[in-house]
């Protein structure tokens, strides 16, 4: 950690330390690992590319950049993108549990222990984790602050935040997953209404590319002829 | 001289069974004079051609089955059957009786194999008869498992009937007359997982051990939500399964939404991957040289390579937008 701190900034640091928090409990990128091998490799990449001659430097820009990004959106980013579309299903399943289990206990603490180790998915993870480094802490809004800096979704973040800081637990997790339900249908519409058009696009980009090469084949042929040739 | 006696023999079989079903339909008619005056064909128990063919078969695949269970090795290989065979067919029918089906298969592909030699006068060849065996190795395990993939999308789509019978007939007697309820009212498939789930209880099992199993069986995940609300609660049951009916309301109407808008993505998807074969054999009707000088030639060759791999892409993209990221 030392040894970021003396190349990257703070706020830079407490960015991507964020976003991996935002990967969940089954995250195997450390911080350290991805800033150092990002600028490693960025920097290799960049040497190798000013090695080519004429337009060397300006590759070597582009190529740096671009992978720069490229490595955080893949690494990172799309990783995020699909644990908050999952997040909705599985916020919906825990809080069904919980709201069963409260139902029995009448002890939120003890219910959340209760489904936490019953419950495999990526929320109930974080929440058998962080009450188990708080087991000698009886506030439970520590507990519910620390699961909420992980959780990218932000209907659910609203929802933990809600449960967080009510006092009718039963209701409120009725009202939760209720919230949640709609707003995971709106979602699974909006994306269901765009996917007729995304269909026609890349299909029609591919067969568009298959009959340019069907239709002048015998061109293609004579012109990669007279450059062999 | 050998084409001619398999002709003739070929001719002796379809003489002997247009004989057959001459007699048949005389029989027929004849039995609808006289039915009126007799007693009926229901009142005896004679089982048709067909299913006396069946019986023969299945004869024969029981006395191989009993010879293959001595060995461990098959019965090892057997037990991934096991899910295949319905409670009802459990009497007649072992996971082992699927091993020797994949062994009779491939005699079976071997004979035609031959059989297409010999009327067709063809050279042997090494390569096509190990393909066959593949063929005859693997065919059955591929159509099993659709049809079963087939049945646990009916059981997918019936679940939700289940649960209201179980939701509403729980508040009135135990689980097991509701389950026995669900067994008697549902579908084939779903009655005949309700029957595993009835036979689980009744060797101990808790009801979220069995409805674990049922999703180990089928891995349907709407199942998950089940078991896990009922590793939850148990004790009150009612409570729980009314839930659970809430939670399928949910699922139904997202499955509805989705189901809607697939109706217009597969035609679509269907039409888009129709259009460059449509478009190759458009080509080859017009004019049936124009391939032909494209295979002459390397770059032709490297060039249809590439469209090959282009179509090949656009159903992997077709798909890859098709499904769910869930």
């Amino acid at each position: 950690m030392s040894g970021i701190k003396k190349i990257f900034s703070k706020k830079y640091i407490t960015k991507y330390e964020e976003k991996i928090k935002y990967l969940g409990p089954n995250n195997k990128i450390s911080l350290e690992n991805f800033l150092l091998t990002r600028l490693f490799l960025s920097i290799v990449l960049l040497i190798i590319c000013l090695i080519i001659p004429k337009y060397g430097l300006i590759l070597a820009i582009i190529v740096a950049i671009s992978f720069y990004y490229l490595y955080t959106s893949i690494l990172i980013d799309n990783k995020i993108r699909i644990r908050n579309d999952k997040l909705y299903d599985e916020a919906i399943l825990f809080f069904n549990m919980l709201k069963l289990s409260y139902d029995k206990t009448k002890d939120i603490k003890t219910s959340l222990e209760i489904v936490s180790n019953k419950l495999g998915n990526s929320i109930s993870i974080t929440f058998r984790k962080v009450l188990k480094n708080n087991r000698y802490n009886n506030d439970l809004k520590e507990v519910f602050s620390k699961v909420i800096e992980t959780i990218p979704n932000k209907d659910v973040k609203n929802a933990l935040v809600d449960l967080k800081e009510c006092n009718n637990y039963y209701d409120c997790l009725e009202r939760i997953t209720e919230n949640l339900k709609d707003k995971n249908v709106v979602i699974l519409k909006s994306k269901y209404q765009f996917k007729p058009i995304i269909l026609v696009f890349v299909s029609l980009v591919f067969i568009s590319i298959i009959c340019i090469l069907l239709f002048n084949i015998y061109d293609i042929i004579n012109y990669l002829n007279s450059l062999f040739v | 001289m050998k084409q001619l006696i398999i002709q003739l023999l070929i001719i002796f079989i379809i003489i002997i069974i247009f004989y057959n079903i001459v007699r048949i339909i005389r029989t027929n008619s004849k039995e609808k004079r006289i039915s009126e005056f007799s007693l009926s064909k229901k009142d005896f128990n004679e089982n048709s051609i067909l299913e006396r063919f069946n019986l023969i078969i299945w004869n024969i695949i029981h006395n191989i089955s009993n010879i293959l269970s001595r060995s461990n090795l098959f019965l090892k290989k057997a037990i991934k059957y096991e899910k295949y065979i319905l409670i009802k067919e459990e009497k007649y029918k072992s996971s082992i009786d699927y091993v020797t089906i994949k062994y009779l298969n491939i005699i079976l592909a071997i004979t035609l194999y031959f059989l297409i030699i010999l009327l067709f006068t063809l050279k042997f060849n090494i390569f096509i008869l190990i393909i066959f065996i593949i063929l005859g190795l693997f065919l059955p395990d591929f159509l099993w498992k659709l049809s079963y993939i087939n049945k646990c999308k009916n059981i997918s789509s019936r679940l939700y009937e289940s649960i209201i019978i179980l939701d509403d007939n729980i508040s009135k007697s135990n689980i097991y007359n509701s389950i026995n309820k669900v067994i008697n009212e549902s579908s084939e498939e779903i009655s005949d997982e309700y029957q595993r789930i009835f036979n689980d209880l009744s060797y101990n099992l808790t009801l979220y051990q069995a409805f674990k199993r049922f999703y180990e069986r089928t891995k349907i995940p709407e199942i998950k939500t089940i078991y896990h609300l009922l590793n939850v609660e148990q004790d009150n049951i009612e409570k729980t399964f009314h839930l659970i009916r809430k939670e399928f309301e949910y699922i139904d109407k997202q499955n509805d939404y989705k189901h809607n808008t697939n109706i217009i993505l597969n035609v679509l998807s269907s039409v888009f991957v129709l259009i460059p074969l449509l478009l190759i054999i458009f080509i080859t009707i017009i004019n049936p040289d124009y391939f032909k000088l494209v295979i002459s030639s390397l770059f032709g060759i490297v060039i249809l390579i590439v469209i090959e791999l282009l179509y090949i892409a656009l159903i992997f993209s077709i798909r890859r937008v098709l499904e769910e990221r869930k």
